[in-house]
């Protein structure tokens, strides 16, 4: 029988980036000083499932490279050499070929004969370091752990095991957990556990057992080997073996990776001193960098509950169409209130099924985030500075859409953050700063976006630079006398570069700019604060999905327009007396006193016969990027998910509109942008008094 | 959608030994842990930890449960090794981590 190995490359390749970023992290987070054989084990085993695929798969060239990475980390582990700075920096240089030749592999192009010989030399004299290290004693049979399986082994097979213990299993003196490692000594095992039907505290007896697992193991040991390891579980749980093996005409059969580890590797903080080792300034452009290039992602991981979930989801909608089939087939007006409420049910299930659509898509910006601290490591020893990296919020969710457009924007801000921010030791310790610099990166829910934050404590944006550069650029009159925050702000513009000189890290002048088109382009928007001496913060935010909203119907003239809920306070209906018109500053109304700025939309979007008096109108009290403003309208429709539809694809984009919608009843309506309205009514305002 | 969880919660630290033995009095404790009303967040540091059982486990996914339900969250601070094994050997992620 042949089978088509395609679907199953493809799941290495995955796999292989997973691993790459997990093997990346721990050696960034390794402590040279006192490496831990635990660390060094899960860097080992990460190379060590990359190896055993590539052979799988016939890469060669990534097998044996991995193999001699392998070589070093036995010897470090082993304490035949001494874990330190440059052996680091090498298995990081090895880790970085191998990304790109699992890129090639992926793209199906041919790497270089020659690429990585050098770093495999390196590595294979790092790891022959201690006399009477011979190749033999590097062998792979040699290695307690993990549980080898080479190339060289013949059809392994894969079974899939359903381990459901009974809930009185605890009682029996059972452990799981060693059951699942004694498995896992057999070969490789992939361990999915099934958490759903544990309770809450308050109905759950610790006695009992309310897990279950299917774990997917790899081995060349028999059918019998595996069945000793439930033997005394036998008779308290329910046990299902399946040979899963797709046998293939080659010798090799499907290769399983080695089990996940945590899905959430800590990095809290990075440290990145400059390295000792002189540094090649000669790095290429960030964006053709392979080292932070972001895989092409064709697949996501999706929790099995949420699967089942769906399931269940669309059961429901199954058995609630086929009663309203029923009840239409011979409807009678006494009926109609089964229809109605069949209706609601459907309405209903119809709403939980996108709501569990849409949760399969959320995934943690762990996964972009994860890439940074390797990035600050290697500026922070271009750019000769100490940095520190912080993170905080990496398992905050958002759409799996929004993951894979983040990535280049936040790259461009921590390199600018690294080389415009941060200072040297040098003149940080004139300035009575610490020599080392510290970026904050965060990722946290905010009313119903996801807000990230890059803050450093560096030097902050000179604005009397950035000002002299744009009068030369011509961007701003020479007579004009911006505001502070309109300075900064400049760095957004097209072209703009305060750098002296373009260097490789940034001042490109093709930076900011692209950063801010990027996050508009994502329906979100970017904001800086500035603190000159002290520090800069940039705050992206930026909507979880980018399909659907809930938003508010409201009516101006003819027109209707979509506020999004996510951005509305609250609704009034102001007496004369609750508005006032300030100088300079257009009318506010006055909301438990404070004093609200509005925004008449009728007079923003030129729709006409429009109600002009407040006291004849509704407000719709909004907020965007901390900005309140009061939303003139004449009516509130309705509430309403509604589908995003870009306009950009077709028009050029609108000031003041995120996109638009298709109604019910078939009208396109407008959503708006409310972070763009708040400024939209300065400018606006402005121009009135100025006229 | 919920705000990011608070920072100010104090750590509750975790015994060296969380087994099937220990469990009714850890249910106890993450008992009165989870009551804190709507939003109540807890942090358990785990750097002690050294001994983890299944049974313990799922006494920290019932605590994660509640606290969810109840629109709070749970942080684990600190984790050793042996307790990160112990999730991942399971196949179970591993609590949110809270920064030390």
């Amino acid at each position: 029988m042949s089978t088509d190995l395609s679907q199953f490359r493809q799941t290495y390749i995955a796999e292989c980036f997973e691993l790459l970023a997990d093997m990346e992290a721990r050696l960034m987070e390794l402590d040279v000083g006192a490496a831990g054989s635990e660390a060094l084990n899960a860097i080992f085993r990460c190379a060590h499932s990359i190896k055993g695929g590539a052979g799988a798969f016939g890469l060669q060239e990534i097998g044996s490279l991995t193999h001699v990475m392998e070589a070093l980390l036995d010897s470090l582990r082993d304490g035949r050499v001494a874990p330190s700075r440059a052996s680091v920096d090498m298995l990081l240089k090895a880790r970085d070929i191998v990304l790109q030749m699992v890129e090639a592999a992926r793209d199906g192009v041919k790497v270089p004969e020659n690429l990585g010989a050098d770093i495999k030399a390196a590595l294979q004299s790092a790891a022959d370091g201690t006399p009477n290290a011979s190749p033999s004693t590097l062998s792979l049979e040699d290695k307690p752990t993990p549980p080898q399986v080479t190339s060289e082994v013949h059809a392994p097979q894969s079974w899939r095991i359903g381990f459901t213990p009974y809930q009185t299993l605890f009682m029996t003196g059972n452990e799981p957990i060693l059951i699942l490692r004694e498995l896992a000594r057999l070969g490789q095992t992939v361990v999915t556990a099934f958490t759903g039907q544990v309770p809450t505290l308050s109905t759950l007896d610790p006695t009992r057992c309310y897990l279950s697992w299917i774990i997917i193991l790899s081995t060349d040991k028999p059918e019998s080997a595996i069945r000793e390891v439930f033997e005394f579980v036998t008779d308290h749980c329910d046990l299902r073996l399946v040979n899963i093996t797709l046998q293939t005409s080659g010798p090799v059969s499907e290769k399983l990776p080695e089990k996940k580890m945590d899905a959430l590797p800590a990095l809290p903080i990075v440290s990145c001193a400059p390295a000792a080792a002189p540094v090649t300034t000669a790095a290429s452009p960030p964006a053709e960098d392979p080292v932070h290039a972001v895989p092409h992602v064709t697949s996501i991981r999706v929790d099995l509950e949420k699967v089942d979930r769906l399931v269940n989801m669309v059961g429901e909608l199954v058995i609630t169409e086929a009663m309203l089939h029923a009840l239409m087939r011979d409807f009678t007006m006494d009926k109609l209130s089964g229809l109605l409420g069949g209706l609601s049910e459907l309405s209903q299930h119809t709403r939980e099924l996108q709501e569990a659509v849409m949760s399969v898509r959320m995934q943690p910006v762990h996964s972009v985030f994860a890439r940074m601290p390797r990035l600050v490591r290697d500026l922070a020893a271009q750019l000769n500075k100490d940095i520190r990296l912080v993170m905080v919020g990496e398992a905050t969710e958002v759409d799996k859409t929004v993951i894979e457009q983040l990535s280049d924007p936040l790259t461009h801000m921590i390199r600018n953050a690294c080389d415009h921010g941060i200072e040297t030791p040098a003149v940080r310790l004139e300035k009575g700063k610490s020599a080392q610099g510290t970026i904050n990166l965060s990722a946290a829910h905010r009313g119903g976006r996801i807000v990230i934050e890059i803050r450093d404590d560096g030097a902050g944006i000179d604005r009397a630079r950035v000002l002299a550069k744009a009068r030369s650029k011509g961007l701003v009159a020479t007579d004009a006398q911006p505001a502070e925050d309109e300075i900064d702000a400049m760095i957004f513009l097209p072209g703009f570069s305060t750098a002296e000189q373009v260097t490789n890290v940034s001042g490109r002048g093709v930076g900011m700019d692209v950063v801010k088109r990027n996050i508009a382009a994502m329906g979100g928007h970017v904001r800086i604060s500035n603190t000159p001496g002290q520090g800069a913060c940039m705050t992206v935010s930026l909507p979880l999905t980018l399909a659907i909203l809930d938003g508010m119907i409201v009516r101006v003239g003819k027109e209707l327009y979509i506020v999004p809920i996510a951005n509305i306070l609250e609704t009034l209906r102001p007496t004369r007396a609750d508005v006032r018109r300030l100088e300079q500053r257009g009318d506010v109304i006055n909301v438990r006193g404070e004093f609200i700025p509005l925004v008449y939309l009728g007079q923003v979007f030129s729709v006409p016969n429009t109600h002009q008096d407040p006291a004849a109108s509704l407000v719709i009290l909004v907020e965007s990027n901390q900005q309140r403003a009061g939303l003139v309208v004449d009516e509130l429709v309705g509430q309403q998910q509604v589908v995003i539809k870009s306009l950009e694809a077709n028009a050029d984009p609108v000031r003041g509109v995120s996109g638009a919608t298709i109604l019910g009843d078939g009208r396109v309506s407008l959503i708006l942008e409310i972070s763009d309205l708040t400024l939209m009514r300065a400018s606006t305002t402005a121009h009135a008094w100025a006229a | 959608m919920s705000d990011t969880p608070p920072l100010l919660v104090p750590a509750s630290a975790l015994p060296p030994e969380m087994t099937i033995d220990t469990a009714d009095t850890l249910i106890a404790d993450f008992r009165i842990l989870a009551t804190g009303g709507h939003g109540h967040s807890v942090i358990l540091d785990a750097s002690k930890v050294e001994v983890l059982s299944t049974a313990a486990i799922q006494l920290i996914v019932a605590l994660e449960k509640s606290l969810t339900e109840g629109g709070g969250h749970l942080l684990i601070a600190g984790a050793s090794e042996s307790f990160r094994h112990a999730f991942a050997d399971l196949g179970i992620g591993l609590p949110t981590e809270q920064e030390v």
